[in-house]
C-alpha cells in the first residue's frame, strides 16, 4: 500500500524546507489605508469626507463671526466679500451658520448610526447565537419594527419625545436598530455553525467569548458597510426633522434648520437654500463612496493576496 | 501502530478475551447506551412529532494509547457519535465515561476543565480556522481560555507546536488564507495539541485532503500519537485509511454499532453482512483474498423510522424473520470480535 511505503520512508512529517515553498509569498499586510488609495471611489469618499469635517471642526478659524448674530443692515445680502456665500433674512452670516450647522448634522448623524449600531449589532449577536425562544421572539419584533415606514416611526417617536436634536437622534436610531439587529442575526447564525466556532467550544470557549473572539470579527464587515450607508441616510433624516421643526430648535444652526429658513424665499435669495444643500448633498455623496469603497474592500473573499 | 500495524501484543489479546468489550485493562473512555436523537419539528405550531435517532443506543470503549477507526456510509451517524463524545452536541441519554467520570454530567466549570483532555481536528481545513486570527492566536487560544501558561511561556510553547506539526516559526503571524489545505490541517491540529489532550477525536481529518497530502497528514498523526501518547477516535469513510491506521475499528450503520474487532480481524473476517458489502467496496479489495462485490439493494432506511429488529435486515440477503422481530445484540462472536447479527457465528 502506498501509504504503507511513506509511512516507511518518512517517519518523520515532511521537513520545513519542504513546506516552505508551498506557502504563498508574504504579501505586505493589506493596511486599509493604503488600501485605500487604490480604489479611487474610497479614496474620493474620504477625501470629501474628511475635508468637509475639517471644515466644520475648524469653524472657528475659518470665520469669526457668530452664527447666531443678527445684522439687520445684511437681511438677504447676496454673496459678497464681507458674507462669503450671503446672508439670510435676519442678516445672518451663512458661511457661519453652514459650518456651526454641519458641526450639529454630522455629529447627531453619526451619534445616530453609533447609537443604532451599538444596540442593534448586540441584539442581532445575542438573538443569533442563542436563538430559540428567546431569538424568535426578538427577532419577531424587530420584524415588526421593520415593517414600519421608518421615517413614519421617526416621526411618532419625536411626537412621544417631543422636538429636539437629542429626540430626533434616539428617534432615528430606534429605526436603525432593527436593519442592524435583522443583518447581524442572519451573519451570527450563519457563522456560529461554522467548524471554527465548535473548535472554539472544544477549547474551553464560553459563549460570550466565542461572540466576542469569533463571531463580531466575522460579521463585523457587513457592519461596517451598513454603517456607511446609513450614516448618509442618517444626515437626510436629522436634517428633515431640522426642516420641519421636529429637529433642532431654533436659533441653533443645522443643514436642515437652515434649508427651512431659506425655503420661502427661494427666488428671493437662493443662496440660503443652495449652499447648506450642497454642502448635505456632498456629504451623503462622500460617505456612500466610502460605503462602497469598504464593501469591496472588506470583503475576505475579494482580500488581495 | 504505523510501526505494527494491527498486530496485537499477547496483552491485548488477554484484555480483548475478556466478557465485555470495555474490557478490564485501561479504557481512556467508555461509552454506555449513548443515544443522541434530534427532534424533527413539524406542523405549525412546531410540535416535536418524530426523532431522528442519528445515534441509538451505542456502547463501546477506546483503550489508552489505541487508534479506534469508526466507519460507514455518510449518514449513518459516526459523526454526531464523535461530537457527542466530545459534547459538540447533546446527547439524550446515556454515558461518556472519561477516566470514569461522566463527561456528559459535567457541570459547566467541570466540562471547562475537563475540555482541554478531549480535543478535535475538524474535517474541513478552511471553515476550522478563524480567518480573522492569526496563526499563533488560533494555536495560542485554547491556552489563553484556559489561563495556561504566561504569555512567554505560550509564545513558546506555540512555536515548539508550529515546529512539531511541520511549519515554520516566520509562518506564525500570517492568516489562515495563506495556507494550503494540507498545512491548514496540520495548524488545526497543533490547536488540538496545545492543551495536552490525552483524547483526540479526528473527524474525517483527512477526507477534504488530496491523497499525496493525506498520507503527509496520517503520518504526522502517527508521529504525535508515539510522541504524546495519544489516544484517537479516528473516523473516517475511506476504509483502505482507516484499515491502515487503526487498531480496532468499528462499524455504525443507521446509528448502531454492527461490528467491533481489531483492524486485521474485521478486515479479514468480517462477520456481519453489512461490514461485508462495506469493505467488498474497497477498490482493488478482491485481489488481496476479499470475496467479490456485494451491491446492496435498496436505501439505507431512513433514522426517523428505523425498521424493527435488526436496523440492516431491509438490505440483508441472510435476513430471515428473527431479524424483523429481535434486535441483534453486539455480542461476542469471536475473541475479541463483536457483531450484532443473529448469524454472526
Amino acid at each position: 500500500m502506498s501509504m504503507q511505503g511513506q509511512a516507511a520512508s518518512a517517519d518523520r512529517a515532511p521537513t520545513v524546507d519542504d513546506l516552505q515553498d508551498a506557502v504563498a509569498p508574504r504579501v505586505s499586510r493589506g493596511r486599509l489605508a493604503l488600501r485605500a488609495l487604490r480604489h479611487r471611489s474610497l479614496l474620493a469618499g474620504v477625501v470629501i469626507c474628511v475635508v468637509l469635517a475639517a471644515l466644520v471642526a475648524a469653524a472657528p478659524l475659518l470665520t469669526s463671526i457668530d452664527p447666531n448674530l443678527q445684522d439687520p443692515l445684511a437681511t438677504f445680502s447676496p454673496p459678497s466679500w464681507e458674507h462669503p456665500i450671503g446672508a439670510d433674512a435676519f442678516g445672518r452670516d451663512l458661511f457661519a451658520r453652514v459650518l456651526y450647522g454641519g458641526r450639529t448634522t454630522m455629529l447627531a448623524s453619526l451619534l445616530v448610526v453609533v447609537l443604532g449600531c451599538v444596540f442593534g449589532t448586540s441584539i442581532g449577536l445575542i438573538a443569533g447565537y442563542f436563538g430559540g425562544a428567546v431569538g424568535f421572539a426578538i427577532m419577531r419584533l424587530v420584524d415588526l419594527l421593520l415593517a414600519f415606514p421608518g421615517i413614519l416611526l421617526a416621526l411618532t417617536v419625536t411626537a412621544i419625545l417631543g422636538p429636539g436634536l437629542i429626540n430626533g437622534v434616539i428617534a432615528i436610531a430606534v429605526i436603525l436598530v432593527p436593519v442592524y439587529a435583522r443583518l447581524v442575526e442572519g451573519a451570527t447564525a450563519e457563522v456560529r455553525n461554522l467548524p471554527y466556532v465548535d473548535a472554539a467550544v472544544t477549547l474551553g470557549a464560553g459563549p460570550w467569548r466565542i461572540i466576542a473572539r469569533h463571531i463580531l470579527p466575522n460579521v463585523l464587515s457587513g457592519v461596517i458597510v451598513l454603517t456607511t450607508t446609513w450614516l448618509g441616510i442618517a444626515a437626510l433624516w436629522i436634517t428633515a426633522l431640522g426642516f420641519i421643526g421636529l429637529g433642532v430648535q431654533p436659533p441653533t444652526p443645522e443643514w436642515g434648520s437652515i434649508l427651512n429658513d431659506g425655503q420661502n424665499y427661494i427666488t428671493l435669495a437662493w443662496w440660503i437654500t443652495v449652499f447648506p444643500g450642497a454642502f448635505l448633498s456632498l456629504f451623503v455623496i462622500g460617505v456612500n463612496l466610502v460605503g462602497d469603497g469598504l464593501r469591496d474592500e472588506l470583503d475576505p473573499t475579494l482580500a488581495r493576496r | 501502530m504505523s510501526t505494527q500495524p494491527g498486530s496485537p501484543s499477547p496483552e491485548n489479546v488477554r484484555r480483548e478475551g475478556e466478557t465485555t468489550q470495555a474490557a478490564a485493562g485501561e479504557p481512556l473512555l467508555e461509552i454506555r447506551n449513548l443515544r443522541t436523537w434530534f427532534p424533527v419539528r413539524s406542523g405549525v405550531l412546531g410540535q416535536k412529532t418524530e426523532w431522528l435517532k442519528a445515534v441509538d443506543d451505542v456502547s463501546f470503549a477506546i483503550r489508552k494509547g489505541e487508534t479506534f477507526g469508526l466507519v460507514g456510509e455518510s449518514g449513518c451517524g459516526k459523526s454526531t457519535l464523535g461530537r457527542s463524545i466530545v459534547r459538540l452536541e447533546q446527547p439524550r441519554s446515556g454515558q461518556v465515561l472519561f477516566e470514569g467520570e461522566d463527561v456528559l454530567a459535567a457541570s459547566p466549570a467541570r466540562l471547562k476543565a475537563l475540555r482541554p483532555n478531549m480535543q478535535v481536528i475538524f474535517q474541513d481545513p478552511h471553515g476550522s480556522l478563524d480567518p480573522r486570527m492569526t496563526i499563533r492566536q488560533v494555536i495560542a487560544e485554547g491556552l489563553v481560555i484556559q489561563g495556561e501558561a504566561s504569555r512567554d511561556e505560550r509564545d513558546e510553547r506555540v512555536e515548539h507546536l508550529v515546529r512539531v506539526v511541520g511549519l515554520r516559526k516566520e509562518h506564525l503571524d500570517r492568516y489562515p488564507h495563506e495556507f494550503s489545505g494540507g498545512q491548514r490541517q496540520r495548524i488545526g491540529i497543533a490547536r488540538a495539541l496545545a492543551l495536552r489532550p490525552k483524547f483526540v477525536l479526528a473527524d474525517e481529518a483527512v477526507s477534504a485532503l488530496d491523497v499525496s497530502v493525506q498520507s503527509q497528514v496520517l503520518n504526522l498523526l502517527s508521529d504525535l500519537q508515539e510522541e504524546f501518547g495519544l489516544t484517537y477516535l479516528f473516523i473516517a469513510h475511506d476504509l483502505a485509511v482507516v484499515e491502515y491506521f487503526s487498531d480496532r475499528v468499528g462499524v455504525m450503520y443507521l446509528g448502531k454499532l454492527v461490528e467491533i474487532a481489531s483492524a486485521e480481524d474485521l478486515y479479514a473476517d468480517p462477520r456481519m453482512p453489512y461490514t461485508q458489502a462495506l469493505l467488498s467496496a474497497i477498490p482493488g479489495g478482491a485481489s488481496e483474498g476479499r470475496q467479490e462485490r456485494i451491491i446492496l439493494k435498496g436505501d439505507v432506511p431512513s433514522p426517523l423510522n428505523p425498521p424493527s429488529g435488526c436496523p440492516f435486515r431491509t438490505r440483508c440477503w441472510m435476513a430471515q424473520d428473527v431479524c424483523a422481530q429481535v434486535a441483534p445484540p453486539l455480542r461476542e462472536v469471536r475473541p475479541a470480535h463483536w457483531a450484532a447479527c443473529h448469524f454472526a457465528d
